[in-house]
């Protein structure tokens, strides 16, 4: 049930590697800087092939260890091995650190990458000094690293040249869904289960839960929410049974996102001011409703 | 099921599975179903009601029981039991329901989750379920003797019995008490078996000096261990939420 993780030192030897992948459950061998030139840089003692070759050594080992169950009486490394990147130090771009991490899930069969933001410590001239660690860019990190390792995503679907970084206001998977505006809205009916896992607000759990579901009764919207799929996000996606939730005229790029950014305005921090729009595409709220019945402004 | 006869009729029983299972037993036998089923303890008297109690027939839950695991499938028999643990509201009858269509339809029946009654038994059981897991990684033992923890816990869902075995299986050779506090039972383990017993006029030792100073410890190495910068209590509180709070030695 515990885990227990060893950070490994780098430079240490190949016995002391094998003998410790038998002892412990996990190995982490700490990247740190996403490219070589930040590591000569910051950490002038880590180069990049020798963090690269222990990890290639140890995902070797780990591969021998599941066939030849003869050498290896224990497992080694049971729970697989994770590494860490530090973010904000250095001015690469999140596409550059999407695809690192990409390409170690799949050639290294990494279990995880963990993503740090850059607390400052030290006034040093090669160090950038930030006020505040980025918090909001660690999050929208994780959240596109989820994307990669449960739901099918590559990470050249998520960002590009012209879009290096991430949006700060929405999410990476409604942010693809805005620009891939042509794929949708998705019947729920029908659609298979790696489609399902593509719209906004609609999890492993829940996709799993809609195709059990519907292979009993077809679904709109009242059972989804019965199943305890969340509507906050999916409902701008999705049809059910051919039927869109709204006008079918709403379904474009503008109204979709005035919305979305409208139901995550508490938990983005942004500016206080917005521009009203004369054709009110915003969706009167529950207060608003009230304050129409009271005309209590 | 929709052919049953529905009796306006309040079905009272002692509080434990085998009672419920004696009530799905007699349900399935005479095609009837009940308007409520309540336990003895929780019944509040009321003159709109007709009560009739079921006596625990422990023959019948047994059949029941082995009838759930042969005729719809094992998943069947960890849903009612996990969702009978939960505190959600009319679980009884919604259990009861659920078990009935299941013996007609057979497994089928956990795919139907837009069923509300077989939706709210996988919810129950989920809820009962994901607080047990939280409060094994939460709970906090204290020795108050030689070879003998105790640890008090406040939960929603009545768990102490998955939750001992769990401890049973991971502390064989201590013993120790885990007393809910919600309900007021305790159980109890003595390195051989276990037990769950009443524990209102229950009274618990000090703790020893030797745990005070680990106390000491624990407190101090969590306030050291803590990053200022990236405290998080949103994301603390989803994952604990304040309501356990009480029963931690640290303060967080």
């Amino acid at each position: 049930m515990d885990i227990f993780t060893v950070r490994q030192f780098l430079g240490c030897s190949q016995e002391l590697i094998d003998s410790l992948g038998i002892l412990v459950d996990r190995l982490s061998i700490n990247i740190e800087l996403p490219s070589n030139n930040s590591l000569k840089l910051l950490a002038p003692q880590k180069e990049k092939d020798g963090i690269l070759k222990p990890m290639t050594y140890i995902s070797n080992t780990i591969k021998i260890s599941k066939m030849d169950k003869s050498r290896y009486k224990k497992k080694f490394v049971p729970a697989g091995q994770t590494t860490q990147l530090i973010v904000g130090a250095t001015p690469e771009t999140d596409l550059k650190i999407l695809k690192l991490s990409e390409g170690m899930y799949k050639s290294l069969k990494l279990k995880r990458v963990y993503y740090s933001a850059y607390v400052s410590i030290n006034n040093d001239k090669n160090l950038p000094t930030l006020e505040k660690p980025p918090l909001l860019r660690e999050n929208r990190l994780y959240q596109a690293d989820w994307l990669l390792r449960f739901y099918g995503f590559q990470a050249d679907e998520l960002l590009n040249a012209e879009h290096p970084n991430f949006n700060t206001l929405l999410d990476p998977k409604c942010d693809w869904a805005l620009r891939n505006l042509d794929k949708f809205p998705i019947e729920i009916n029908t659609a298979d289960y790696h489609t399902l896992l593509r719209i906004p607000g609609i999890g492993v759990i829940s996709a799993k839960k809609i195709i059990t579901a519907r292979r009993e009764f077809l679904l709109n919207f009242e059972s989804l929410k019965k199943l305890g799929v969340v509507l906050k996000r999916a409902q701008y996606f999705i049809t059910c049974k051919g039927k869109y939730f709204y006008e079918v005229n709403k379904f474009n790029k503008k109204f979709i996102e005035t919305n979305l950014l409208y139901t995550e305005r508490n938990t983005i921090p942004q500016k206080k001011y917005e521009q009203l729009s004369i054709f009110d595409t915003l969706l009167p709220t529950k207060e608003d409703k009230i304050k129409c019945l009271t005309g209590n402004l | 099921m929709s052919n049953w006869k529905l009796v306006n009729t309040t079905y009272l029983y002692d509080g434990t599975f085998d009672g419920l299972l004696t009530i799905v037993f007699d349900s399935y036998s005479t095609k009837t179903l009940p308007q409520k089923i309540v336990s003895e303890e929780e019944y509040i008297q009321n003159f709109l009601d007709k009560t009739l109690y079921i006596d625990t027939n422990y023959e019948k839950a047994k059949r029941v029981f082995e009838g759930i695991y042969k005729n719809i499938c094992y998943e069947a028999l960890y849903n009612s039991f996990y969702a009978f643990l939960s505190d959600g509201k009319n679980r009884e009858i919604n259990i009861l329901k659920y078990l009935c269509d299941g013996f007609d339809i057979g497994p089928k029946i956990n795919t139907m989750l837009t069923v509300s009654y077989v939706f709210s038994v996988i919810n129950m059981r989920k809820r009962s379920l994901s607080e047990c897991h939280k409060l094994k990684g939460l709970l906090r033992f204290m020795g108050i003797g030689e070879n003998l923890y105790y640890a008090s816990i406040h939960p929603d869902n009545n768990i102490i019995e998955p939750l001992g075995h769990h401890f049973m299986r991971r502390f064989p050779t201590q013993n120790f008490i885990i007393h809910d506090k919600n309900r007021n039972i305790c159980f109890l383990y003595n390195s051989q078996e276990y037990k769950i017993i009443d524990s209102t006029n229950l009274t618990i030792p000090n703790i020893t000096e030797e745990e005070q100073k680990y106390q000491e410890l624990w407190k101090l190495f969590f306030k050291t261990i803590a990053i200022q910068e990236r405290k998080n209590a949103r994301c603390q509180m989803q994952f604990m939420p304040k309501k356990y709070w009480k029963d931690l030695i640290e303060d967080p």
